[in-house]
């Protein structure tokens, strides 16, 4: 398979604020993603994992390297990507609706009303939040806001989606409905999903492939594919053989690196 | 941005200005009599400074705005803390002060004349009355939105009403009263600035319409410039004693 | 309602007390007119056309004046909030000319618009432009950065990122600059037609004091008791017409 988006060796360096001193995040983390794939990336809290996302999305410019998607390198956001924030209760226009938040990126192209409302109600109703059109972000859970705000991803038809730990501030069991959702709209609309996240059970069950970021300065460590076979079932895949080694040797490396960090007294 | 582009910026600007209204007056595009261009206002600014005659009416308008603006401070905070914590205070009061806080408190200045004549207690009472009800109004509604959370942590940790009312109530709502107090700061100068001009006697305001319809305009805008850097000096201290006091207030 | 009687029986009493000091002679004073006398006063005024007419043409400069001021104030807070560089270069400006108390600017403006509509049209936009301007910049600083962001990886443009984000997103905070600006219209209003005196509510304060008829004057400031009420019932029905996702939220 041709590489379709290609993170060509980005380094990413923070001026810090008072003293000026440089911090570098990112060295020269290079990353290949195969269309129709779904990849996760999967880093330690605070190792860059946003950064690194938010730098292929366009939203940043890297300190060195560059991102090419279909072969040619990207400057601001590219049509076709579309970014789930991590603070989905920040993403949301809190003076929109549900259905006036799905239909933003619809209006922002230009599209007929008569189209914006059929598809506006489509995308609500594959998210699951029929009947709750005329309500406001702030009225809902957190896991209703992040089935908005995938909602309002989808209607600015991607092909590409980049999850930034979308489902790290929900509970439990409203994750793993979730993780099932995605997986199911993925499907459906084959679409390029790479996802960050710092949670290897969620990484091992979603994606086809999990690379992992080492911590200060990060980079891609190692890829390994799974081939746990889909479409994936929230209790009997992970009760899966193949998945809990997937899942214990991810684990070790994370732990182990960190433990390795820590100066023995 | 840095403070050293910062200053360079805010210093380019001044000079800018300056330039242009100094050249407006030299090529004649303004009526260099109706506003003189700095090079002329400097000098009589100077003068005004260096003789000292400038101490007596700034220290009077100081003075009078400071005991005013204290009284309301003082009055607003103490009659806030009551009615917000108060629920019977506060139905007991509000009705009158919600007649009473519409009205533009300028136009009690020509009243007070009536009352208490041209002098320092009409001034005292004018400002005070400008800077009572912003103040008041401030502290009700941090009194009131204090979170219970602390509060009911401090009842389980054993302190009285008394203490929860000055250790817990009063500096959770100062973030609001001091923006009760900026706004207060100003309608309050506004008030006295006007008091002096309409009274015709001492102060800043008054040199500034005398000075105005003697026509004697190089004073006049020196005056301004005086009550300008007056008002800067108000500010100044007012943010310097709000971040000293409320410096848990985060960013 | 019932938690207000108490509060309401001690208005009427306060307002039966000036009624009474005054019939009864309490208060020894030409300045001290009864309660009644001034309602009466201020009702035959606005009927005969004295007082309404005054009152209509101090609102229209005072509307004029807030709509041009607010407008200014709104649009270069838009331009400072999103332009650094022209944020750095004129906000100091800004800060030296905002202290100037509002009276102290009306002696050398009467040399240059004299002493009718344009000088008080021109003193009330003044004092309106800092409030909104000031609330303007900070609203649009303070947008959150993932709102912005979120709306660039949608495709959003520029022109479209500011009006249907930063501009709703920043409307809190200009309302909250409405909330000072409309009473300081009044007040500069009133505070311009007093010092430079020729019509209008605020001169026929000042005059009734001169010409020693309190209950002209204390029939004004009836007047403009009401005209602050009802300035404050329309913020509060704006504010709920075009922010109503705010004070809700905020509490969510
Ligand atoms: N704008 C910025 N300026 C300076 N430093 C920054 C900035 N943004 C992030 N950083 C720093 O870069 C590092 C990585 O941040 P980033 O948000 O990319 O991490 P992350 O892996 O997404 O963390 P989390 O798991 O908490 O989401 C952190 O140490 C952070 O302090
Ligand atoms: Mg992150």
């Amino acid at each position: 398979m041709r590489a379709f988006l290609r993170v060509d060796q980005i380094s990413k360096s923070y001026i810090d604020g008072a003293g000026g001193a440089e911090a570098k995040i990112l060295n020269s983390a290079s990353l290949e993603i195969r269309e129709s794939e779904f990849l996760a990336v999967i880093g330690p809290s605070g190792c860059g994992k946003s950064t690194f996302l938010q730098i292929i999305a366009g939203l940043m410019p890297p300190t060195s390297g560059r991102v090419l998607l279909c072969d040619k390198p990207i400057s601001g956001p590219p049509a076709h990507m579309v970014y789930l924030f991590q603070q989905y209760n920040k993403s949301l226009f809190p003076w929109r609706t549900v259905r006036d938040n799905v239909a933003f990126p619809m209006q922002m192209r230009g599209a007929a009303a008569a189209d914006i409302e059929q598809a506006c109600r489509d995308y609500i109703r594959m998210v699951g939040l029929a009947g709750h059109e005329n309500r406001y972000p702030w009225q809902l859970s957190g896991g209703m806001q992040q089935r908005v705000a995938i909602a309002r991803a989808l209607a600015a038809e991607p092909r590409i989606l980049l999850l930034d730990e979308p489902l790290s501030a929900v509970d439990a069991l409203t994750r793993m409905e979730l993780q099932s959702l995605i997986l199911e709209i993925w499907e459906r609309q084959k679409l390029t999903i790479l996802l960050v996240t710092h949670d290897v059970d969620e990484a091992v069950f979603m994606a086809d492939r999990v690379a992992t970021l080492t911590v200060s300065p990060a980079r891609i460590d190692s890829i390994i594919e799974t081939g746990i076979p889909r479409p994936r079932d929230p209790i009997t895949t992970r009760e899966r053989p193949d998945f809990l080694t997937f899942r214990r040797d991810l684990l070790n490396t994370l732990l182990n690196r960190q433990h390795a960090q820590i100066p023995s007294t | 941005m840095s403070t050293a582009t910062k200053a360079l910026q805010a210093t380019l600007s001044f000079a800018a200005v300056l330039a242009v209204w100094e050249l407006l007056g030299r090529a004649v595009l303004v009526n260099a009599v109706l506003l003189p261009p700095p090079s002329l206002i400097a000098p009589t600014l100077a003068d005004i400074i260096v003789s000292g005659s400038f101490l007596r009416p700034l220290l009077e308008t100081l003075l009078l705005f400071a005991v005013g603006y204290s009284i309301a401070c003082i009055l607003g905070v103490a009659i806030g803390l009551a009615m917000g914590w108060y629920d019977r205070v506060y139905y007991l009061l509000e009705p009158t002060i919600e007649l009473l806080r519409p009205i533009p408190k300028v136009a009690l200045v020509p009243p007070l004349f009536l009352f208490l004549g041209l002098g320092a207690s009409m001034k005292i009472t004018t400002v005070a009355l400008a800077a009572f009800f912003p103040v008041l109004i401030a502290t009700i509604q941090g009194a009131r939105g204090v979170d219970p959370v602390l509060v009911n942590t401090a009842r389980t940790l054993g302190a009285g009403p008394a203490r929860i009312v000055f250790r817990i109530v009063l500096p959770a709502s100062l973030p609001l009263i001091f923006t009760g107090m900026r706004v207060s700061l100003a309608l309050g100068l506004i008030v006295e600035i006007l008091a002096e001009m309409l009274s015709g006697e001492g102060g800043l305001g008054y040199l500034i319409v005398d000075m105005q319809r003697s026509f004697a305009i190089r004073q006049m805008y020196a005056w301004i410039i005086i009550l300008a850097a007056v008002g800067l000096f108000l500010n100044f201290v007012f943010e310097y004693l709000e971040s000293r006091i409320v410096y848990w207030r985060g960013k | 309602m019932k938690k207000r009687t108490a509060g309401i029986v001690l208005l009427i009493l306060l307002l039966l007390l000036w009624e009474a000091s005054a019939r009864f002679g309490w208060v020894k004073s030409e300045n001290w007119p009864t309660l009644v006398a001034v309602l009466e006063v201020t009702y035959r005024q606005l009927l005969s056309g004295e007082l309404s007419l005054v009152l209509a043409a101090s609102m229209a400069r005072m509307i004029v004046g807030f709509v041009i001021g607010s407008l200014c104030g709104i649009l270069l807070g838009l331009l400072l909030g999103t332009l650094r560089t022209l944020d750095g270069f004129l906000t100091p400006l800004v800060e030296a000319v905002r202290p100037i108390p509002v009276p102290a600017i009306i002696p050398p403006l009467i040399l240059f618009l004299g002493i009718d509509d344009a000088l008080k049209i021109f003193v009330v936009a003044f004092s309106v432009f800092f409030p909104m301007l000031v609330s303007t910049v900070g609203g649009v600083r303070n947008v959150d950065e993932t709102l912005i962001r979120t709306a660039r990886t949608l495709q959003t443009t520029q022109g479209s990122i500011l009006r249907f984000v930063i501009l709703p997103a920043a409307l809190p905070s200009i309302m909250s600059g409405f909330r000072i600006s409309l009473p300081l219209a009044l007040i500069t209003t009133v505070v311009a037609e007093m010092i430079a005196g020729s019509s209008g509510i605020g001169y026929v304060i000042v005059r009734a004091q001169y010409a020693m008829q309190p209950q002209e004057m204390y029939s004004a400031v009836l007047c403009l008791m009401v005209i602050g009420y009802l300035l404050n019932l329309l913020f509060l029905l704006f504010e709920r017409r075009l922010i109503p996702w705010y004070h809700l939220s905020e509490n969510a």
